[in-house]
Order: structure tokens, then sequence, then C-alpha cells
């Protein structure tokens, strides 16, 4: 029923948008989703956007109206100096917005629980785990499973659900593909988790938002959607040109640099992921709880 | 002896912050030999320096504020030539590291050496009088804010002189703000800038939350107050709320940086989300520490320019006190983006949006107190008007960013930019400039011109949606913020148009300092004569202007709202009292003064590591309290007949006028 309604708003103001979106070619790119997550926050940025017009074009109206008919030089408008209540503007302007918020309400709750980047999507097939470490000023993509991981280059096949682990090994950093949907935070010592589809092959942008330094502006990567077939292609391709990488030479990687065209890596020692949130808790840091320790090793793709 | 200060911290290899220095020291040298020249040190410290009135403070806080308008204004426009200029294959004129510096400087100046002291500027000027009292509760401690605040912005400005200034944006996220990724002085220049104004602004906090609470003079009951004091009285309960706990972040933050503890690095049990958090429960209740007292002066501004009550005034008091309490819950909405679930977002979200009904109400009761009136077109109700739709279409994607489904697309981006801008520029500085046009006469005895006024008003008004509209095409076209350069050939043309816009800002922003110079020449023609130039309809119309130091010679008693229209209306407004009595007022003290002035060298010192400094300016604020503090003699009497002999000059001058 929801559905139903956002995508009749969609429909609505597609239409109003078809100018903007003409204007823009197709680098509107937050508008212009490739898969469920980044198609419902489309559909939500559509309806409340609609929703909003019934309290922005009333009020611009009123606003235009009211100071033109009761410009001082109009001498036929009424006068009425000490009018200054009204129950029926009261009820009026107070009940207005909280109809409107209960809408809004019942919608944001429904698709932020839809919406919530640790909950799995639902599809027949298997999901991808892909581990993401931020690093000055580079992403690390790591594929556990196939022991491999990319610089800068994320690949997967379409119609796959992905389930992305992150974590930083320097300051704060923001991941997001804008055509896939949803911004995660990568933090140093923590693990975020965000989970992504795509229906179509693509290469997509995708960055760090958080700034990070001399290098932020740099800080970008290419997401690519791929068929199954071109995905296994892929995976061949960086098992063949890949370095190996354990934490050492990751230590090395991670130092503070721009890279222009991406880096394979092949065999990944198992648990990097792990050993990289580590780093940040030693074993003897009186600090952590025994609980921390657990939380830290690499376990399975659905937790 | 020097800690961390060689001679290297002077820009000298850097030609754009060199010439700004020189042009720093020029300007500074210049005013420096202009009051020598015009001997006019003795009447700046008598009159200024040690002044403990709250209408001097309240036209010193707006001049710190003006001078930063001016300095944060060149951070934009160059942060918009900059963009406009770093399309794919360019790279601009700035290095990335200078960049960061504008967009942190700028963001940090913006929020706290303009918005905060042209708030508290207005607030000093009007509040006291609006509530017919002769000065705030303490004004000893009136002064040490201002001062303090003078020489946190101080400490910026050195900044660009020495050292340099935090790359870590004004908001100065940790872990990036430590030690590890930050190394340079700059992020502290920023911590003991804030931490210093900070203190200031909670000082200001207690003090006109007790002077609202016990000045009021008699009938002046809280539903009679004027809106702008009931914005002003909980904005102050938020500055006393909220301040604090930037001051302990920012303690904390300081203690990493300082003796390596680890309160927001990950390791030895450190949290960078706690910095997040602490910092947004301060953030999010100074977003409406900004606009309340804007909304207080649109209150007071369209009901005088309307000539009508103003509509819904308990409306307006309950939807202002409706804000400051949900300022407090919705903090979260800051970062939707950082892992919590999804019934938290919801509640935050919700929350957030909760906040936008008695903005809403705020908004209809605006226009209802026009409907019926007879609206004269001064510059306050055309800043005012420009105020209605601009915020709306702000407040509009306001609720959009509330809710996580659209942020998480839209955080960090410059959809975000965009809004806030759109929340601040009209919200917050829209309404000081109204404030200050419409109480500009009342401080100087007399009115702006208003010919170049309306020029900088168009200015303003066109320049904010040429510069600020694109913005939101740019965030729907995934741009991040605080990008030096970018590779996506299709953000270029909306970064031009956005730079045209910043140029059509300048103009208004010229405009304005064109505006208060012509005013000054013209000052005979533009005399306010009754000390009531606009029919105002609350106390403070009822004093000369500018107001004699005691402000009311007899304090008034409040019958109803509106008190000064009442007044007019029933022939009282300019009767003589029967007899005048002494006054007790506060003597001028350099004390403040003294104590901002050490507190530029405490910062300083410890930016630098300079520890005997930094020691011997603490131990100097504390002798200087102490000192102050065993004064007994701290006021003095103006004799009734001093009282007598200025009323009837006033008196008099009325009479010529035709008012009493």
């Amino acid at each position: 029923m929801l559905g139903k309604i956002f995508r009749f708003s969609s429909g609505v103001s597609a239409a109003a948008l078809l100018l903007l979106i003409s204007g823009c070619g197709t680098s509107l790119s937050t508008m212009m989703p490739v898969g469920p997550v980044g198609q419902t926050e489309r559909d939500i940025t559509l309806f409340t956007l609609v929703l909003m017009m019934f309290v922005l074009i009333p009020i611009v109206a009123l606003t235009f109206g009211i100071a033109w008919r009761y410009r001082k030089s109009n001498t036929d408008s009424r006068y009425s100096p000490d009018w200054d209540h009204s129950w029926l503007i009261e009820v009026f302007v107070w009940g207005g917005p909280v109809v409107i918020l209960i809408i809004l309400s019942v919608m944001t709750w429904i698709s932020t629980h839809n919406l919530d980047p640790y909950k799995a999507i639902q599809s027949d097939a298997k999901p991808i785990t892909i581990e993401a470490v931020a690093t000055d000023w580079k992403w690390l993509f790591i594929y556990p499973d196939q022991h491999v991981a990319a610089v800068n280059e994320f690949a997967f096949p379409k119609d796959v659900p992905l389930n992305i682990r992150l974590t930083s090994n320097s300051v704060m950093n923001a991941f997001m593909i804008q055509r896939m949907g949803t911004q995660i935070f990568a933090m140093s010592g923590m693990k975020t988790q965000l989970h992504l589809m795509s229906h179509k092959t693509g290469d997509f942008a995708g960055g760090n938002y958080q700034y990070n330094g001399h290098g932020f502006a740099k800080n970008r990567f290419v997401a690519r959607a791929m068929t199954e077939q071109n995905y296994k292609q892929w995976l061949a391709k960086v098992r063949s040109q890949g370095k190996p990488l354990d934490m050492s030479t990751f230590k090395q990687f991670a130092q503070p640099s721009v890279v222009k065209d991406p880096i394979y890596f092949a065999p990944v020692s198992s648990g990097l992921f792990a050993d990289v949130i580590g780093q940040f808790h030693p074993a003897k840091s009186p600090g952590m709880k025994p609980d921390m320790k657990a939380e830290l090793k690499p376990t399975a793709a659905h937790e | 002896m020097f800690g961390k200060l060689t001679i290297h911290a002077i820009p000298y290899d850097n030609a754009i912050i060199f010439s700004a220095d020189i042009l720093m020291a020029v300007v500074g040298l210049s005013v420096i030999a202009g009051i020598t020249y015009f001997g006019q040190w003795k009447y700046l410290y008598k009159e200024w320096l040690t002044s403990v009135d709250h209408k001097k403070i309240g036209v010193m806080y707006i001049i710190i504020a003006f001078v930063f308008l001016l300095r944060g204004f060149v951070d934009a426009l160059m942060m918009r030539a900059q963009q406009a200029f770093a399309g794919p294959g360019m790279s601009g004129y700035l290095p990335a590291g200078h960049f960061a510096e504008l967009f942190t400087g700028h963001g940090t100046m913006m929020i706290f050496f303009v918005g905060m002291p042209f708030l508290i500027g207005l607030m000093n000027i009007a509040v006291p009088t609006q509530i017919g009292a002769r000065d705030v509760a303490f004004p000893y401690v009136n002064s040490i804010s201002l001062w303090l605040t003078a020489s946190a912005g101080l400490l910026v400005m050195a900044s660009l002189a020495i050292g340099q200034f935090s790359e870590a944006g004004w908001t100065g996220y940790a872990p990036y703000s430590e030690l590890s990724a930050s190394p340079s002085v700059g992020v502290d220049y920023w911590i003991w800038a804030l931490q210093i104004s900070g203190i200031g602004t909670t000082l200001t906090g207690i003090n006109f939350f007790v002077t609202i609470i016990k000045e009021r003079a008699p009938g002046m009951t809280f539903m009679r107050m004027p809106i702008f004091t009931w914005t002003t009285l909980c904005t102050n309960i938020l500055m006393v709320l909220a301040f604090p706990a930037l001051t302990v972040v920012l303690a904390l933050l300081t203690l990493d940086r300082y003796v390596g503890t680890h309160f927001f690095t990950s390791g030895g049990g450190g949290n960078q989300m706690m910095y997040v958090n602490m910092f947004w429960v301060w953030g999010h209740p100074e977003v409406y520490i900004l606009v309340l007292p804007a909304f207080g002066v649109f209150s007071e501004v369209v009901a005088t320019y309307s000539n009508k009550r103003v509509f819904g005034y308990k409306s307006l008091v309950g939807a202002t006190i409706v804000i400051a309490l949900l300022s407090f819950t919705v903090w979260v909405h800051h970062f939707f983006t950082m892992g919590q679930d999804a019934t938290r977002n919801s509640i935050f979200a919700i929350a957030t949006m909760v906040i936008g009904v008695p903005t809403g109400v705020k908004i209809y009761n605006w226009l209802f107190t026009m409907f019926r009136g007879r609206i004269s077109f001064n510059l306050p109700i055309l800043w005012t008007l420009s105020f209605i739709i601009t915020f709306t279409i702000g407040g509009m994607t306001g609720v959009m960013l509330a809710i996580p489904g659209i942020d998480f697309k839209m955080h960090n981006s410059l959809f975000l930019v965009a809004h806030f801008h759109n929340v601040l520029i009209p919200g917050m500085l829209f309404g000081l400039f109204a404030g200050y046009h419409y109480w500009f006469p009342k401080a100087f005895g007399f009115r702006l011109d208003e010919k170049w006024g309306r020029r900088s008003f168009w200015g303003w008004t066109i320049g904010f949606y040429l510069a600020f509209m694109p913005l939101y095409v740019l965030g729907l076209m995934g741009m991040p913020r605080r990008m030096v350069t970018y590779d996506d050939p299709a953000w270029q043309p909306f970064l031009i148009v956005a730079a045209i816009g910043a140029l059509v800002v300048l103009f208004g922003v010229v405009s304005m300092v064109i505006q208060l110079i012509v005013s000054v020449l013209n000052r005979e023609q533009l005399r306010d004569v009754t000390g009531d130039p606009w029919n105002g309809r609350t106390l403070e119309w009822s004093l000369s202007s500018p107001p004699p130091e005691y402000n009311f010679a007899v304090i008034p008693r409040v019958e109803g709202r509106d008190a000064f229209t009442a007044m007019k209306e029933a022939g009282q407004a300019y009767k003589r009292p029967a007899q005048y009595n002494d006054i007790h007022m506060p003597k001028n003290t350099v004390a403040g003064f003294l104590i901002g002035a050490l507190s530029f060298f405490l910062g300083f010192g410890l930016i630098w590591h300079i520890w005997w400094m930094g020691i011997a300016s603490a131990l100097g604020m504390l002798a200087t309290v102490i000192i102050r503090g065993c004064q007994d003699d701290v006021g003095f009497i103006i004799p009734a007949a001093e009282v007598e002999r200025v009323e009837n000059e006033r008196y008099r001058k009325l009479q010529e006028a035709g008012v009493a």
C-alpha cells in the first residue's frame, strides 16, 4: 500500500523532475537508482517532495498575496490593528503540519526499517561478502571468500546481494555509491555493515564522503556491476595479475597516497579485515572486554 | 622560550595568505595610527573598552560580527572561485590544504564570530530596554563575555598570520582532528578560539537569563514580554544547557592532543563516535540558539511595520518553548549513517520532523500578523518577507534530510550544504540584518539609508538563490562537500552559477558597507529625534535615541502587551514624571578588557606550547578576577538633578519635533 503511494507520487513528480533531469543528463545520479535500495530511497525522496509542496505552495502564495493586499497604500483593504487571535486559524496552523507529520512519521518508520543498512536483501542469489577498508586516500576491497582484493575498483555481479563490511585504517570515512544508495561510515577499530544490490550492469561512481585530508577529492572509486560471467573473468584477472597481500604489505600500501588506476591483490591472507580492526585493540588494552575480542574474529557472512 | 613557535610559522612563502597578512597588518596599523592621530585613545578607553553599558557592549559585539562577516564571506568567495575553476583536468588556484582551511575557517567564523556576536549584540541593545531595565543583571560579566569573544576572534585572525588554522572542518570530527592526522597547530587554534568564546557565551547565557527573570519592570509578567525577549530567554537557556557540552568535548579533544589520552581515538578504549555524539549534543541546540533570536526579531518587525498586534502571541511563545525543548532531542540526525539501528534512527527522525510543526506555526503567525494590517515596506519587513519564502524552502529540505532513507544518500553532499545555508542565511542572517536596521536608530540616533539597504537586500536575496539552488542539484548529482577538485564535467556549470551567485551576494555585502558610510555622512537628515522612528510597540521606543546611560529615568509600570503602543493610545507616552530620583549605576571597569586580553595570551601560549605565557596569563586572569572581586565600590550615583537635566533636554527636543 505504502509502496503504491510512493510509486504514484514518483509518477507525478517524475514529470516535474523531467526538466531537471534532462538538463543534467545522466548525472543526476542519486535520482537514477540501479538497485532496490536506491529505488526505495528515490521513491521516498519524491514522495516527500510532493508532500512538502502542500506546505510550500500555500506559504509562498499567502506571503505574496497578503503582503500585496495589505500594503499601506491600499486603503481598500480591511485594517484591524487589534485583531490578534482566531481559533479557526490556530487549529488550521497547528493541525495542518500535524497531519503532514503523521503521514511522514509512518512513512519514515517503515522505510527506515526497510532500508536498515544492516538488513540483508532478500534474493534467491547467494550473497557475496566484500570487505571495504578505508585507507588514506583509497579504498581496499577484500573478497574474503575468493582470497583476492582490489583497490579503487569495486566489482560485483548484478542481481546478487552484496554483504559489505566496512572499517577504516585511519580516520573516519563514508562509503557511498550514489546510484546504488545508502552511505555509511567506516571507522577505525570498528565494523559497520551495508547491504546493496544492482539490477543493472555498468560503471557507477563511488567515493568517500567524509573529509579525510588532502587527498580527499581523489578518494573516489568505480563500482562495476557485471554479468556473472564477466565477474568470474574479473576474478581470474585479479588472481593472475595480483600481488600477495598480508598485514605487513597492507601497512606499506596503506600509507597516505592517491592511486590512479586500480591495483589487484591475490592471494589475500585470511582474516586481514579482522586484523586491520585488531590493530586498534592491542590485546592487553585495559579497556577491552573479552567479548570485544570475540567480536573481532572473522564472522560468517550474516551476523 | 617560544615553544613550537619559530619564524617558519609566518607563511611568507604563500602569496595569497601572506598578502592577506600584509593587508591585515596595514588595516590594523592604520586604525591604531588613526586613533593616535585624532587623540582618541582616552575616549576609546573611557567610553568603550572599559564600558559596562549594555548598549555599548551590544554595539561592540555587532562590530565584531561585521568584521568577521567580511572575512567569512571572503573565504566563501574564494571557495566558490576555486570550485568554479577546478573541473576535470583543472586544479583551480588553491592547494588542498588551503582549501580545507577555508571551509573550516568559513564555518567556524560564520557560526561563532558572526552569528553569535551579532545576536548577542542585538540582545544587549534591545532586551534590557524592552523589559524596562537599567542594565543587565551582571554588567561586569557582560563586559567579560564581550572581551572573551573578541580575544577568541583575535586568535582566529592570528592563525592567518602565525601558523595556520584547522583543516578539520568546523565540526572538527575526531580522529581527523587528533594529533595523528592533524599534527599542526591549526586544530589547537580552533580548539582554544571555540573554548574561549564558548565560555563567554555561557556567561552571556547566565547573564541574560537572570536579567530577564529578575530585572523586568513592574507589571511585565511573562505573558506580557515582547516576543524578542521571549526568544532571547529561550536562547539563553539553551546556551547555558548546551555550551557546557561543547566545553567538555573540546576539553577531551585537548587532552587527547596535549597529554595523549584516548577519548576519541580507537585503542585504549577511546571512541570516535562519542565525539560526534557530544559535538552534536551541543551542535543541534546551537542551530536554534542561532535562529530563535532572529525569529524574535521577525515577530517584532512584522508587528511594527504592519501597524498591528502580533497574531497568536501565545502560539508564538508556545512554539518558541517547544522548539527550545525539542532542540535537545534530535542530535542523532546528524549521523544517521553511523550504523545505529533502524528504530533509533526512526525515533530521532520523527523527533526532528516534530520541530517542523512549531516552526510552521510561527510562519503562519507572521503571515496572519500582516493580514488586515497596514504594511509599510521598510527594509526589515523586506528581509522578513524574503526570509519567510526562502526559509520555508530550507525547512522543506530539512524535513527531507530528517528522513534517514533520504539522508542516507544526501548526507555529506552539497544538498546538505545547500540546506543548512538555506536555513541559516534567511533564518539567522536575514533576521539579524532586519534587527540591525530596526534597532540601528535606537543605538546611534539616526536611521540607516534605505536606498543602499534595498540594494543590499536584493543582492543578498537574488545572490542567495543563485548561489545555493545549484548546490541542491549538485547534491542530487552526488557531489560531496569539501572537494577541492572534481572529475565530473556535469558539475562544473552548476558550480559556475553558484560562483556568480556569490558575486551577487558580494554586491549585497558591499552595498551594506556603503549603506553604513552613506548613513553616517547623511546622519543629520536621518536623525531620529523622537526616539520612535517606526511607531514602535515595545518599551525601547519610549526612550530617546540613543537612550541615556540609565535607560529609564523612572522605571515604567507595564499594563499589558505592546506596552508602548498602549501608552501612546492612552496619551501617557511622553508624560513627564512628577519627580526624578538618584540613579545607581555600575562603574566602568577595565577588568573585563584585561581578562579578555589575557585570555588571548593564554590561548596563544597554549597553542604554541609556550607554557610560561599560558601560566602567567592564567594567573593574571585569576588575579584580575580576585582584585575586582575585592572592590566594594563598583557603582556610582547619577544625581536626580543630572537626570532631570538630561530628561529636560530630551523633552525640549520632543517638543521641537511636535511629539510631546
